[in-house]
């Protein structure tokens, strides 16, 4: 081992690790060089120091605590900046970051004027006329409600999950195939679809479809609803979450779609039953169906887990106007109007509906059904949309209007009369629709839900007409 | 070689050495007693890898012991007799001062030490030889260990201060 080499072994003095081959070339040299000598006379002192264990085990746990710090430190984790690759990596990483954060921006940014889009394209079809749905059955077939279920259109409340959901699953909801085979001819027949909104319709199926409207209508005549502003078009209501019912959270009008039956139900129908659901027919002429109530009114619910339907009614004052077009008005408008104002009134489910008019402190009497009738209550299928005129000695003086719905038949008439003084349900959730801007609602209308769960609630709603 | 062969060897190591930290005069005597020291308390130790380091070790003590015996006599500097602490029969404690003052001072350094330097001075702490270093270090040349050892060790002694009393 050359000199120079053997200077390479004083390390090993000092920490007592030379090898004995080490040692001895290590010494035996020491005793030759002069400088090797002094240096390993010099290392004594370190020797010394490393040959107490408890100094070596103070300087073991140094080098293990300077090499903690340093393995997880801020220099070891700053150290791979130092390097290109490292800044190349840090660079990448951070454009990716600024990249999802940005991503994620836009894709809020998104889906806000998916919704707003969505609100608009649902508020547009109350601008355009709808069509007067054909009058049904007063009591429909039992067989026609799961359908009807199926098809009913998404609330406002879920409106904004749905148009998520849709962005990430499917584009599109299969729609439900007809439940009856009358249904399935019209499908066959090439029929809008049932999504389409009515007034989005072009050619002759609009035209069919537009009733003519009723310009002599007697007193205490139901006619079917004049092209007014109709109601949008609810998203579905989310059938698995009943809490959303009867929370305010939804709104009365939200509450009031829920779960309702689509347009397209009743565009299945055939073209017989089209006809016959565009002529003017005066419910005074036509025969009051027995009150026997509905198979399930009155009743438990059909089944203990399924919630029932909150009852709701939207009424609207309607008036034609000089260019033959009906628009709705408030309530003051339509109380000045001369008797040509007229109540429209809608119920979102099957049931029976009554309507009182008080003149200052006169006794009530009923303005719905006709006073000829059988019934001081008329049975009325959903959102088949009634008119009740109203008669022009109400101009100037105030008047109350009292509207009843009810799933069931109400009791004796002298009840009903009696009852006709009555408040208003105060578990009712209202509220009150006006025309909005380009893209909101164009209707005049009030929504009124009741909050009673129960199948035997009512609905009890005071319309007051005060004097302009 | 044989043991007067080393002590021989050994008188003149020791000489030059202390000559270059003290007067010559002291320089031989001091010589002397570790030669004395050696021959009557290690009549046996006759291996070179044992009487040179015994040698290091019983100069170290013979110039430490030099260097307090001087300052008490107040070769450096006289001061009166009363002046003079009374001797403790005990440890000194200026030396254990002295000696806890290099530990520190050791392990500061120590610490500011390099990765690959205080790995080395680990594995070298626990007892590790040179060869075996190699094998943990990884590294395929014996030589590359001693050149990183003789670096450390130098990077180590600046930090120091140059000496490591």
């Amino acid at each position: 081992m050359a000199q120079s080499d053997l200077e390479q072994l004083l390390g090993g003095f000092a920490s007592d690790t030379l090898t004995p081959e080490e040692r001895q070339q290590l010494f035996t040299a020491a005793l030759r060089d002069q400088q090797l000598f002094n240096a390993l006379a010099d290392e004594q002192a370190l020797k010394e120091l490393l040959a107490d264990p408890a100094v070596r085990r103070r300087l073991l746990q140094a080098i293990e605590q300077s090499k903690a710090p340093t393995a997880s430190g801020s220099s070891s984790r700053l150290e791979w900046l130092r390097r290109p690759a490292g800044l190349a990596w840090a660079g990448g990483l951070a454009a990716a970051a600024l990249a999802v954060v940005l991503g994620t921006k836009i894709y809020q940014d998104s889906l806000r004027e998916a919704a707003q889009s969505l609100q608009s394209e649902t508020a547009q079809p109350a601008v355009r006329s709808t069509p007067a749905p054909p009058p049904r059955s007063p009591l429909p077939e039992p067989d026609q409600r799961p359908q009807e279920r199926v098809e009913s259109a998404p609330t406002a409340g879920t409106a904004m999950r749905d148009a998520k959901s849709n962005r990430k699953a499917a584009p599109e909801k299969p729609v439900a195939p007809p439940a009856s085979e009358k249904d399935k001819a019209a499908v066959r027949q090439g029929l809008p679809k049932q999504t389409e909104p009515a007034g989005l319709q072009s050619g002759k199926a609009v035209e069919q479809q537009e009733p003519p409207v009723a310009k002599d209508e007697q007193p205490h005549s139901l006619t079917p609803a004049t092209p007014i502003p109709g109601p949008m078009p609810m998203p579905q209501a989310a059938e698995e979450s009943p809490a959303l019912f009867l929370t305010e959270e939804a709104g009365a009008r939200a509450l009031f779609y829920a779960e309702a039956p689509m347009r397209g139900t009743r565009r299945a129908l055939t073209k017989e039953q089209r006809r016959s659901a565009t002529e003017t027919q005066s419910f005074a002429d036509r025969p009051a169906p027995e009150p026997k109530p509905r198979a399930d009114a009155g009743q438990a619910p059909r089944s203990a887990t399924k919630p029932v339907r909150p009852l709701g009614l939207r009424y609207s004052f309607v008036v034609t106007g000089s260019d033959g077009r009906d628009r709705e008005v408030d309530a003051a408008t339509a109380a000045k109007s001369g008797g040509r104002a007229r109540l429209a009134l809608e119920a979102n489910q099957d049931g029976y509906l009554q309507v009182l008019m008080a003149i200052g402190s006169d006794e009530p009497r009923v303005l719905f059904p006709a006073e000829q009738a059988a019934q001081p209550f008329a049975p009325v299928t959903a959102h088949n949309r009634i008119e009740v005129p109203l008669p022009s000695a109400i101009e100037g003086v105030p008047v109350m209007l009292t509207v009843r719905l009810s799933r069931a038949p109400f009791g004796s008439s002298g009840q009903q009369r009696r009852t006709a003084s009555a408040r208003t349900s105060s578990d009712l959730l209202v509220e009150f629709v006006s025309p909005g801007g380009p893209g909101g609602p164009q209707e005049q209308a009030v929504y009124a839900v009741s909050q009673d769960p129960s199948p035997a609630a009512d609905l009890t709603l005071n319309i007051p007409l005060h004097p302009p | 070689m044989d043991r007067d062969q080393i002590l021989t060897s050994l008188r003149e190591r020791i000489v030059a050495f202390a000559t270059s930290r003290i007067a010559r005069d002291r320089a031989d005597d001091l010589a002397q007693e570790v030669l004395v020291v050696l021959h009557e308390k290690y009549p046996r130790v006759t291996a070179v890898t044992e009487l040179v380091p015994l040698a290091f070790q019983i100069l170290r003590y013979k110039m430490a012991d030099a260097a307090r015996k001087s300052a008490r006599r107040g070769e450096a500097h006289q001061t009166s007799l009363e002046d003079l602490p009374l001797a403790d029969p005990g440890d000194d404690p200026s030396r254990e001062i002295e000696r806890k003052q290099q530990v520190e001072r050791l392990v500061k350094a120590m610490a500011q030490l390099g990765e690959r330097c205080r790995e080395l001075f680990q594995w070298k702490l626990e007892g590790k030889t040179f060869p075996e270093i190699q094998r943990l270090m990884g590294q395929a040349s014996i030589n590359t260990i001693y050149t990183w050892d003789h670096r450390c060790r130098k990077q180590l002694l600046d930090l120091m201060g140059g000496r490591w009393e």
